[in-house]
């Protein structure tokens, strides 16, 4: 990414940011695929279940990720969704090298994460970045926006020299919506959408390539979140941005997603295009999980096809054999629980973890 | 929606939302930091105001005693006037040697607070550092500290204070005393650091900042202290107090000041036998020292309520 | 603002509603805090009939569970006072009546079930317990006869293995099951009305849907009136049988779901409807609404939504007594059976 570029189009907003937000309604959804930037190999992370205080043992595993394969290619956005525990926060943290993975690889640019330390791992997070879900809890309650936004350079001192960094720190606030006047002031002065611009702008700081964004949206309120999505969007098309974007709401997710990969229990049970995926859902799972997302237009309710699951989710400390979802499953036969399925792809053009894999039209299209 | 409409959005959001907390619903105007806020809150606290003007009192007896004990001489005495009844000139009457009992007792405000502020320093540097090294690094780093810090607990603050002093390794100075109560007195200090920074390791902001590659030293001093900072405090402040109630039980105790010093706890202890004859003898330094610890406890227990998160959204 | 209040939206019958069980008429609700009064309810009224869910819909900082609480009479005083307004249940105005009056009226008929199941039930009892208490209190119950009657309540909830569960405590239930735990406890008494505040926030969509399911099923088998709390239009759309969307402490519009949200008359709702993405289609890009939710202590003059509203009129382009930012816009009625507080609905509600 340019130097410039963050500057010029923060520098005449009124001009820019227009063309760019009309260029932006008329690029999307198109995107061209480029080259793999990041690609997770049979990604695992198992904590340790431990008992006694003195005597510390392992009594078992908790397998919040067990065994994810992921690409990520330039200047796309893939969605990962699950419902809560399963483990799509844990993929999060492994990719921004905040917590090392069991086993599996995570390799950027040809480089396995895993192995990096020193300068290539700084150089590493310098170029894959991550927002919070909770723009409460996501920033220094005792330090001023631009000390928040301007940070990185502290740390990165190459990217921005001393002398301009006010002046890139109001332009950076200004290019994700802030008043740049503001730059003295305190995180709870602001309301949680502009909290969560604040932290857009400290990972935009560092001029990534990569952006985790871990339910960006989900702790904002309804009219809020369109402008979140919007200006990421936006950013995408400026910067060339690619986004791995978590989260629990599937609308949000397909309105931003090029691809869309389903999590449950600690693996992906199915993958394409939104349009495979939410057209066309072959894995039982993915079925239920469209088929229970409330619709918000009256003249669409009831068309959906319903599908109530049983039960809960089991524990990641002791998944079922087998098959993970085959506990809740209508189609579960012998097989499931003696046989993992494989992701692949069992003629429904794209790759989904189910043994009887069939597509199925869930949600209603107009 | 037009489109020029769309493109206001961003910055119409500047606009109207300028404004404070959405996130509850009775949110407060506008302020500058956590710590301007909690001066406000401060200032509308009355035991604060009672405590800071007793400080302040004490802390100009001890800089200005001249001042305070009306010019008069502590060590000028006269024993004709032995343990005289307070009275219009002489307002604390005399001690045993026929000196001037106001004067006394003012010249031993300054032990006392020297005392009590070096301790609480020596506390803070000790705690903070164990502290936070304990709760930063985890493992096996924080066993053997934190079991370092229980060994010290197993010794009450005056037993452990007594027997360093008596060895008389470090002497009987103001000093030593300072020295030998903030060595059995840190691991609260310590402890304290250790739970917020335990707590604030794990919070999404430190996440985000090892997430851009910061160092450990940054992320510690950036942070995480400056967010531990406020129990540690109203901590200190409230020790303060106690700590100047521990030197003046040391000193009566006979290991802590000696005569020809002046301190209330040498007064108190000299006062005790004469308890049927000359009441005030113990009677003002008492009153004295006990204003003295109200006035630090106040002003903790006030601060603490202004810097409480709880109340804060 | 009293003559809105009475009249519930009377165009096409709302599905299988009766009499009317609880009104509530120009409530306000004001908290005291450092840093000055916060208007949090500013003037509210509606009616909830038998067999009717009536859906709150709003944002954060929009008043929509104060006034809940208010009905409750769980606000803690101070702060919060009700400085104005009637909450009449069964005839009889709950605001009037003396607190211990209050309580005896409120505890069999009305019941509230909260967003966070876990932290609303007490970790130290069964819940069995928990559920039996609600007989005990009110009706002097045995302690053996309570346990019957949770099982069955257990049971009614559909929480699975009901009689073996009964003594196990909150903790080894899953969000799901809390939540229904916490149904069976509000339905003990037979309520005539359940408010349930964001019953659904906490859960996963898929456990979403089972506890929807459920509070339909209930209402429809005891013929009780259902407050839903809620900031989701999908969770309105597909439960509820009418709607009033709160903004700033206020109703600004109200009708049947099906005419609400298919054609709004408020800009608010408008613009709520075209920012949220659909699950059905991609879409092109999102058409947020401008600006930030109101401060409540500070709520801008004339229409509080002005500041964000697109339609926003002021000076020379306003009609006589109908500027945005000087004039507020009552609730009134825009045609029959909705009604909306913006001065320029029928442009809102043709477009």
């Amino acid at each position: 990414m340019p130097d410039a570029s963050s500057g010029s189009s923060a520098a005449d907003p009124s001009g820019e940011v227009d063309r760019a937000l009309s260029e932006a309604a008329a690029s999307r959804p198109v995107h061209t695929p480029g080259d793999v930037l990041l690609e997770v190999r049979d990604l695992k992370k198992h904590f340790p279940l431990t008992q006694g205080i003195v005597l510390r043992r392992t009594v078992g595993h908790v397998r919040a990720v067990d065994g994810v394969n992921l690409t990520l290619r330039r200047g796309e956005t893939v969605g990962l969704v699950g419902e809560s525990g399963c483990g799509k926060s844990t993929v999060t943290k492994m990719l921004v090298a905040l917590e090392k993975p069991t086993s599996g690889q995570i390799l950027y640019k040809g480089e396995d994460v895993t192995k990096m330390s020193g300068r290539a791992l700084k150089q590493y997070r310098r170029e894959v970045q991550i927002i919070f879900q909770d723009p409460y809890a996501s920033l220094n309650p005792r330090m001023t926006v631009g000390d928040i936004v301007a940070e990185g350079w502290s740390v990165h001192a190459d990217i921005a020299p001393k002398k301009g960094r006010l002046q890139r720190t109001q332009e950076l606030m200004e290019r994700v919506g802030l008043n740049p006047d503001f730059v003295n002031r305190y995180p709870h002065q602001f309301s949680g959408g502009q909290r969560q611009r604040i932290g857009i702008a400290r990972a935009l700081a560092l001029q990534p390539e990569v952006i985790v964004c871990d339910e960006p949206v989900s702790a904002l309120d309804v009219s809020v979140q369109a402008q979140v999505v919007n200006l990421l969007e936006d950013l995408q098309n400026d910067f060339g941005l690619s986004y791995l974007f978590i989260a629990h709401d599937l609308s949000v997710v397909r309105h931003i997603s090029d691809r869309v990969a389903v999590m449950y229990l600690g693996s992906i049970v199915e993958e394409g295009t939104d349009a495979q995926v939410y057209g066309s859902p072959a894995h039982p799972y993915t079925q239920a999980l469209l088929s229970s997302v409330p619709v918000h237009e009256p003249h669409l309710r009831g068309l959906k096809e319903r599908i109530l699951l049983q039960g809960d989710v089991p524990s990641p400390a002791n998944p079922p054999s087998g098959c993970r979802f085959r506990t809740r499953c209508w189609k579960a036969q012998d097989i499931c629980a003696t046989e993992p399925p494989a992701l692949v792809d069992r003629g429904q053009g794209h790759p989904s973890a189910c043994h009887f894999a069939e597509a199925r039209a869930v949600v209603p299209t107009e | 929606m037009s489109d020029p409409k769309l493109t206001a959005v961003g910055h119409d959001e500047v606009g109207a939302g300028g404004v404070t907390g959405t996130h509850d619903e009775e949110a407060g105007a506008r302020q500058n930091s956590l710590w301007s806020d909690a001066w406000r809150q401060l200032r509308r606290n009355v035991l604060f105001w009672i405590g800071a003007v007793l400080g302040l009192l004490f802390v100009g007896m001890a800089l200005l005693p001249a001042v305070f004990a009306r010019g008069v001489d502590p060590r000028s005495c006269n024993l004709s006037n032995s343990n005289a009844k307070p009275s219009a000139e002489h307002w604390f009457g005399f001690d045993q040697q026929g000196c001037d009992y106001l004067a006394n007792v003012v010249y031993g405000a300054r032990n006392s607070l020297i005392i009590g502020l070096l301790a609480v320093i020596v506390i803070l540097v000790l705690g903070v550092l164990v502290g936070a090294i304990s709760g930063f690094y985890g493992g096996v780093t924080d066993s053997i500290l934190s079991r370092i810090a229980d060994i010290f607990y197993a010794l009450p603050l005056i037993l452990g204070a007594l027997v360093v002093l008596r060895s008389g390794i470090l002497g009987r100075g103001v000093v030593a005393v300072a020295i030998a109560l903030a060595l059995f007195g840190w691991m609260t200090a310590m402890r304290l650091v250790r739970s917020q920074v335990i707590a604030i390791k794990s919070s999404d902001y430190v996440a985000a900042a090892r997430a851009m590659g910061a160092s450990d030293a940054r992320i510690l001093v950036r942070h995480i202290l400056p967010n531990a900072v406020a129990p540690v405090l109203v901590y200190a402040t409230i020790t303060i107090g106690i700590l100047i109630a521990a030197e003046a039980t040391l000193t009566f105790l006979g290991v802590g000041l000696q005569p020809p010093a002046i301190s209330w706890g040498l007064q108190i202890d000299t006062g005790q036998s004469l308890l049927r004859t000359a009441p005030h003898a113990v009677l003002f330094p008492s009153l004295i020292l006990t204003l003295t610890v109200m006035a630090f406890v106040l002003m903790g227990d006030a601060l603490r309520d202004a810097l409480d998160p709880k109340q804060r959204s | 603002m009293s003559t809105a209040s009475t009249s519930l939206p009377s165009g096409p019958a709302p599905r299988g509603a009766g009499a009317p069980v609880l009104e509530v008429d120009d409530l306000r609700v004001q908290f005291r805090t450092d840093s000055g009064l916060v208007n949090a309810v500013n003037g509210v009224s509606y009616t909830v009939s038998e067999r009717e869910t009536l859906a709150i819909l709003g944002e954060s900082g929009s008043g929509k569970s104060v006034s809940a609480q208010a009905i409750m009479g769980i606000l803690d005083s101070p702060p919060a006072e009700i400085t104005s307004g009637r909450i009449v249940f069964e005839g009889r105005d709950l605001l009037t009546l003396p607190e211990e009056e209050q309580r005896k009226v409120r505890g069999p008929g009305i019941s509230m079930i909260f967003q966070d199941a876990l932290s609303s039930l007490n970790p130290v009892y069964s819940v069995g317990f928990q559920i039996g208490e609600m007989f005990r209190a009110h009706r002097g119950t045995s302690r053996k006869e309570a346990k019957q009657k949770a099982v069955e309540l257990m049971d009614r909830v559909r929480i699975p293995a009901a009689k073996q569960r009964v003594d196990d405590y909150p903790h080894q239930f899953s969000g799901g099951m809390r939540q229904r735990v916490m149904i069976a406890m509000a339905l003990a008494l037979d309520p005539r009305i359940l408010i349930a505040d964001e019953p659904t926030t906490a859960l996963d969509v898929t456990v979403q849907a089972q506890v929807m399911d459920l509070l339909k099923d209930l209402q429809r088998d005891t013929g009780m009136g259902l407050i839903l709390i809620t900031h989701d239009l999908g969770v309105v759309n597909e439960v509820a049988d009418n709607v009033a969307v709160m903004y700033a402490g206020r109703i600004v519009e109200r009708g049947t779901v099906d005419e609400v949200f298919g054609n709004p008359a408020h800009p608010y709702t408008d613009g709520l409807m075209r920012s949220i993405p659909q699950v059905e289609v991609k879409g092109g890009r999102l058409q947020p609404i401008g600006g930030q939710p109101p401060n409540l202590a500070a709520i801008p003059s004339g229409c509080p939504f002005n500041p964000r509203c697109p339609r926003r009129r002021t000076g020379a382009e306003a009609a006589t007594g109908r500027d945005c930012v000087t004039d507020v816009p009552p609730l009134r009625l825009v045609v029959p059976g909705r009604e909306a507080a913006c001065h320029y609905s029928e442009e809102v509600f043709g477009a």
